[in-house]
């Protein structure tokens, strides 16, 4: 063949593919312009408009839950939505920069419900987009922003994104483009990544078996998780609500996983050669209220616009005899074809109707749930016309009327119900969708507002509906109060009745002290679903004295609530903020991988409404002493504010360590290293680069974190292994509270021994009081201790000859106290089980348990080396063993056998035949106590745990030279 | 000088199915940059190839597993036209979240010509053109890339060459998208020693320059060659990057030829 013959089809190759419609802004050009995505997608209507500013510090940013634009963001914003991209200097979360969506709402509804949608390319860090410039476009009516950057890890590959409004539409209009400018080959996912943060959305997607159900996953088996599906929505569950959800337009199927953590979402992963580049267009979109259906109703649309699929409307009503939609029942619906796809979910409104879109000519099971349980199911067939499916009668309930009388007088109280019989129990038990744990009844979902779980806040009579059944109903005003009961209460069906629990303050808490709990989560942290409204009858409800807010990366401060509530008056609310690690980053050098620090507490923060996180500080890629350096930065006053080592071991979250001593990886059988290096044993004492601080000089370390107390006698070890070389930090009790449901607000709590007064609240002294250990931590036991006239604390005194430590322990009579222990040392000894029990648990008598006197002499060791005291009182302890020999208690007893072996570990099904193990745990608890007991009653209140108080040490500084030195480790 | 059409006694001595010339196993895509033979031979041949990046530090490894058809024809005793087609090319991605894609690969035609030769040495004139032929791989863009230098050799002994080549590469991405162009030089060096009859080793110093940074590596070659009877040709070749940008361990071949 000639080459005159070839000439014309190579020529014509070689044009096609320079001439191929590809990226337009991935070669630096900053004057690039990127097109206008998804150009098949039309929305038309009346009046329609776009509009898009930078907020500036007199601009009222949108509101809602999760709202969190700020000075310096950008509003996208048209008739029916807004949405709030991030300035490229203050981004947020799992971002490494600005520019991710922030807020996404509904035009003057003030719903924004939605953390954070940003692009990636995998689940590293260095695959996160960085973009290094943001321009606000105007084509005319179209306004779009347009960002440039490249991989965070990858200079050389450039990203570029367009946000994009246009009149009439219910969402943005997306399309990035990337490009490997590298010289290998990387695995490329690229994806929106939407950032649940987990207890309050429920990702859906319409996939055979999927729908709210997806397969759960760890970062090493992510892989089984990927599936196509042709859209995701999700919904929030507090109101002001919305739900969103996003469509391609660029592919037919969206590729990903799902959890309520994080969802992903885009093109199927692919091998991303060198030189190779991308483009990604799809539709992210938003719907009012809480129902997935409005989400899915748009993304049933785009599709028939995309992809030409077919949809109708399905529609009925849903009634109930007994119960009022919507109000104090919570019904849904879950549309199932006959391929097992389901394809929405619909919250029926208040009158018992609803409609949802559907694919066309389909037969569809309607599954009708109710308290969190189906209950009834009915089949429908569509074609191409709207279908009324007709009435679904769910089963009748009862109503009953709780009220809670304080002292007498009707006021805020958390109400817990709960099955006074088996049956009850086994009959009402239901869950959220599938998702979050059960709980029975489900009185309202898991981790939203009152009702929540089988929770409710009363405030005067407050209806609520009820399956039938048999139930009891408990309350209490914080730990210092007598249990408010009303048990076997019958409830039939269609019927209503009242109860009355009646609460009496006791007088247990001890003179001079304020109460606080400094570890609050509401609807600002991202991984709290709980309106500010309901967070607040909660702080009253809780008795506490002092609340430290301390939301998750940013700051509120609940004035709104408070006004709206009136209970200014109630008790102190101090503003601080959590600051919580997602970048993973590199800083310790005898680990392989990246991570973040764990969670540290700042407080007092003060909030700034339309600041960047509020008020708080960028807090990601520090260690901890860098976090402290950069809040003071901020304005935290290193002198009046106090620094909170929060939950010291923990697990993860997406590689994400919750806890600092687990980050570093500590061995505590061996000393810190106080050199201050970048290794497990030294980190603790590092100070990094620009850092004026090292990580070391906090002030407090929470030894008692949630109400379950689960890893109480971990964190609880770190503070001993601390104090034993001379590591002296105060110990706190903090609830951790996110919702009605994952942590009891205020229990545990500290008791602040303190000069202040709530009449006339100082900050400065109270923190003062707090940051020098002047604190019982506790979940229902109060422990006063002297040795002479000093009190627990991190002042160390030189004890006299004759010295004796005086313990009074006393708790409301619903509070079992088994024991009182004395650690001096780290060396626990059960000083004493003979206590007294009150006659009747939900009286008002038999606070006092014991009072002891016990001479030092008989307490500490020979010789004349400093030595620490601890006590404790509560429940007796499960033993634990260290198998993995790190010194730290890490399994229990849990068959039974009387030795802790490789037999008790959860994950082995044999010897390991070595003497330290790899693969550890669980903890042992407090077996589950019988029903009636006082131990089940003090879990009426306190769902889990187990009673538990310590004081702060003494320091003895025996040797008398006027410094405190550590005993050593044992 | 332009050397009168007689074949050079090293190439004639070296006419059955031990390989020659320098390791071919390529660190880049069509081993752009890797000079050739440059005595003419008319073959036909299969390679297996796997290249191989390894670091869990940064999560990140990357197999590339090909299988190589490859064909050559000496148009007369100077000059040679060659073809590379990767008929499969499976790459496997590690990472947090893994990638693998499996089509042809690149496809590589070049020619070589001995230009100028003396009584134990030569010099050639080399050149290819890598096709942007991996569809399945790049999915919107096409990289095309070219080389073209020169090779010396110097026979020792009758069995004992020594090679030196310097091959400039451009390279450019089609596509539509950036062009991403790539300029860069090979420099290697080395020497083949035919130990037994049947029965080569090679040994080269390899080094480029410019293309994806100023060092892109540095490092050796390794092959032993084989012949079984008179057409048939088996070796084991490998290309070890000691220092510079590229990130792989090696890159190895297992080559069967036919030589006609």
């Amino acid at each position: 063949m000639r080459w005159g013959r070839l000439q014309v089809p190579v020529l014509l190759l070689l044009l096609s593919l320079v001439a191929c419609d590809g990226p337009a802004c991935l070669e630096g050009d900053p004057a690039c312009l990127m097109p206008s995505p998804c150009e098949v997608v039309a929305y038309t209507c009346e009046g329609g408009s776009t509009d898009a500013y930078w907020l500036g510090p007199n601009d009222v940013p949108p509101g809602g839950l999760a709202a969190l634009g700020a000075t310096g963001d950008l509003v996208l914003a048209n008739d029916r939505i807004v949405a709030v991209i991030e300035g490229l200097d203050h981004p947020h979360y799992i971002a490494p920069t600005g520019g991710s969506i922030l807020d996404l709402g509904i035009t003057g509804k003030d719903n924004d419900s939605l953390r954070q949608v940003f692009q990636a390319t995998g689940l590293l860090p260095e695959e996160g987009f960085h973009y290094t410039s943001m321009e606000l476009l105007e084509e005319g009516e179209i306004r779009a922003v347009q960002l440039l950057g490249t991989l965070d890890g990858y200079p050389d590959v450039a990203v570029a994104t367009r946000y994009e409004i246009r009149p009439c539409e219910p969402g943005l209009r997306v399309r990035t483009e990337i490009g490997n400018g590298t010289a290998d080959a990387l695995s490329l996912y690229l994806t929106d990544a939407f950032y649940w943060g987990s207890r309050q959305f429920t990702p859906f997607t319409p996939r055979a078996g999927a729908g709210f159900t997806h397969p759960s996953f760890g970062l090493s088996d992510i892989g089984t998780a990927f599936f196509d599906v042709p859209f995701m929505v999700a919904g929030m569950h507090s109101d002001p609500a919305a739900s969103y959800g996003v469509v391609a337009c660029s592919e037919e199927q969206l590729t990903g996983f799902q959890s309520d953590n994080v969802s992903a979402m885009g093109p199927a992963p692919r091998v991303f050669p060198a030189r190779d580049w991308d483009v990604y267009e799809r539709f992210i979109f938003a719907a009012d209220g809480a129902s997935i259906s409005g989400a899915a109703d748009l993304a049933w649309e785009l599709r028939e616009q995309l992809w030409g699929e077919a949809w109708t409307t399905l529609s009925g009503t849903v009634v109930a005899p007994g119960g009022k939609l919507g109000e104090n029942l919570r019904a849904s619906l879950l549309v199932v074809d006959a391929d097992g796809v389901p394809v929405t979910h619909v919250l029926p409104a208040n009158d018992g109707s609803w409609s949802a879109r559907v694919p066309a000519d389909r037969t569809y099971t309607l599954h009708a749930e109710s308290f969190g349980r189906e209950v009834a199911t009915s089949e429908v067939t569509v074609a191409g016309d709207p279908v009324n499916a007709g009435t679904i009668t769910l089963p009748a309930v009862g109503e009953v009327s709780i009220d809670v009388l304080i002292d007498g007088v009707s006021d805020y109280a958390v109400v817990n119900v709960i099955p006074a019989d088996d049956a009850t129990a086994a009959a009402t038990e239901g869950s959220v969708f599938g998702f979050f744990e059960p709980c029975a009844p489900m009185l309202g979902l898991t981790h939203g507002g009152s009702p929540s779980c089988n929770r409710v806040i009363v405030n005067g009579p407050t209806t609520i509906a009820l399956p039938a059944g048999n139930y009891d109903f408990y309350t209490s005003r914080g730990l210092f109060s007598t249990l408010g009961a009303v048990q076997g209460v019958t409830v039939a069906a269609v019927t209503g009745q009242s109860v009355t629990l009646e609460v009496t303050t006791l007088d247990v808490q001890p003179a001079g002290t304020l109460t606080g709990d400094f570890h609050v989560h509401g609807g600002a942290s991202f991984d709290s679903n709980m309106p500010d409204d309901d967070r607040v009858k909660a702080f009253v409800a809780s008795g506490l004295e002092i609340v430290v807010t301390t939301e998750h990366d940013v700051v509120n401060d609940y004035a709104v609530a408070i006004d709206a509530l009136g209970v200014a008056d109630r008790f102190t609310l101090l503003t601080g903020t959590e600051a919580t690690g997602h970048l993973l980053f590199r800083y310790r050098t005898d680990y392989g991988f990246p991570q973040v620090v764990g969670h540290w507490m700042y407080w007092p923060v003060l909030y700034d409404p339309t600041a960047p996180w509020r008020g708080a500080t960028y807090d990601e890629k520090a260690e901890p002493g860098l976090l402290t350096t950069r809040q003071e930065d901020g304005g935290w006053s290193r002198a009046e504010g106090v620094v909170q080592m929060n939950h010291p071991y923990g697990g993860a979250a997406f590689g994400r360590d919750y806890s600092w001593a687990t980050a570093m990886g500590i061995d505590q059988t061996l000393p810190l290293d106080q050199a201050g290096g970048s290794t497990s044993q030294s980190l603790f004492f590092h100070k990094a680069d620009d850092a004026r601080y090292s990580n070391d000089e906090y002030d407090v370390q929470e030894v008692m974190n949630g109400t379950k107390n689960e890893s109480l006698l971990q964190y609880r070890s770190f503070w001993h292994y601390l104090l034993d070389q001379g590591i002296v930090r105060g110990g706190t009790a903090n609830s951790d509270s996110h919702s009605l449901v994952e942590n009891v607000l205020g229990t545990p709590r500290n008791v602040v021994f303190t000069a202040t007064t709530r009449a006339d609240f100082d900050v400065a002294t109270f923190n003062a009081d707090v940051r020098a250990g002047h604190i019982l931590g506790t979940n229902g036991p109060v422990i006063v201790a002297s040795i002479g006239s000093r009190t627990p604390g991190l002042e160390s005194f030189a004890p006299v000859a004759d010295d004796v430590l005086h313990i009074e322990v006393s708790a409301a009579p619903w509070v079992p106290v088994a024991e009182v222990r004395v650690l001096v040392n780290g060396q626990a000894s059960t000083y004493t089980t003979e206590l007294l029990h009150p006659a009747d648990p939900l009286g008002a008598e038999g606070l006092a348990r014991v009072t002891l006197d016990i001479p030092l002499s008989d307490l500490l060791p020979a010789g004349s080396a400093d030595s620490w005291i601890v006590v404790e009182a509560g429940a007796a302890l499960a033993e634990q063993g260290d198998l993995d020999c790190n010194g730290l208690p890490d399994t229990g007893d849990h068959n039974g056998d009387g030795s802790i072996d490789w037999r008790d570990v959860e994950e082995l099904d044999e010897d390991p035949g070595v003497d330290c193990f790899d693969v550890v745990g669980p903890l042992a608890e407090p077996a589950e106590p019988e029903r009636g007991s006082v131990e089940w009653l003090f879990r009426t209140v306190t769902p889990h745990g187990y009673p538990m108080s310590f004081t702060n040490p003494f320091l003895l500084d025996r040797d008398g030279n006027g410094a405190w030195s550590g005993p050593g480790l044992p | 000088m332009v050397g009168p059409r007689v074949a050079l006694m090293f190439c004639t001595a070296w006419t059955d199915g031990v390989a020659q010339g320098p390791v071919e196993a390529g660190l880049v895509d069509g081993d752009l940059g890797g000079a050739h033979r440059v005595c003419p031979a008319t073959t036909l041949g299969l390679t297996p190839a796997a290249y191989a990046i390894i670091e869990p530090e940064n999560l990140y490894g990357r197999i590339l597993a090909t299988g190589t058809l490859t064909g050559s024809w000496a148009v007369n005793d100077r000059l040679e036209l060659y073809a590379r087609l990767e008929a499969v090319r499976m790459d496997m991605l590690i990472s947090a979240i893994s990638t693998s894609a499996l089509g042809p690969g690149y496809t590589a035609v070049g020619a070589s010509w001995r230009g100028v030769d003396g009584d134990n040495w030569a010099l050639a004139v080399q050149g290819k053109l890598v096709l942007p032929t991996a569809f399945l791989h790049d999915e919107h863009g096409a990289p095309l890339a070219a080389d073209a230098g020169v090779q010396f050799v110097w026979a020792a002994r009758d069995t004992l060459l020594v090679h030196a080549a310097v091959m400039p590469n451009v390279g450019l991405a089609l596509g539509g998208g950036p062009l991403y162009p790539r300029l860069g030089v090979n420099v290697d060096a080395g020497a083949e020693w035919r130990a037994f009859p049947r029965f080569s080793f090679v040994l080269d110093g390899i080094s480029a320059f410019g293309r994806t940074d100023t060092l892109d590596y540095a490092g050796v070659g390794v092959g032993f060659r084989g012949g079984i009877g008179e057409h048939a040709g088996l070796a084991l070749e490998a290309r070890l990057p000691l220092v510079g940008r590229e990130r792989a361990l090696t890159s190895v071949d297992i080559r069967f030829d036919w030589r006609f």
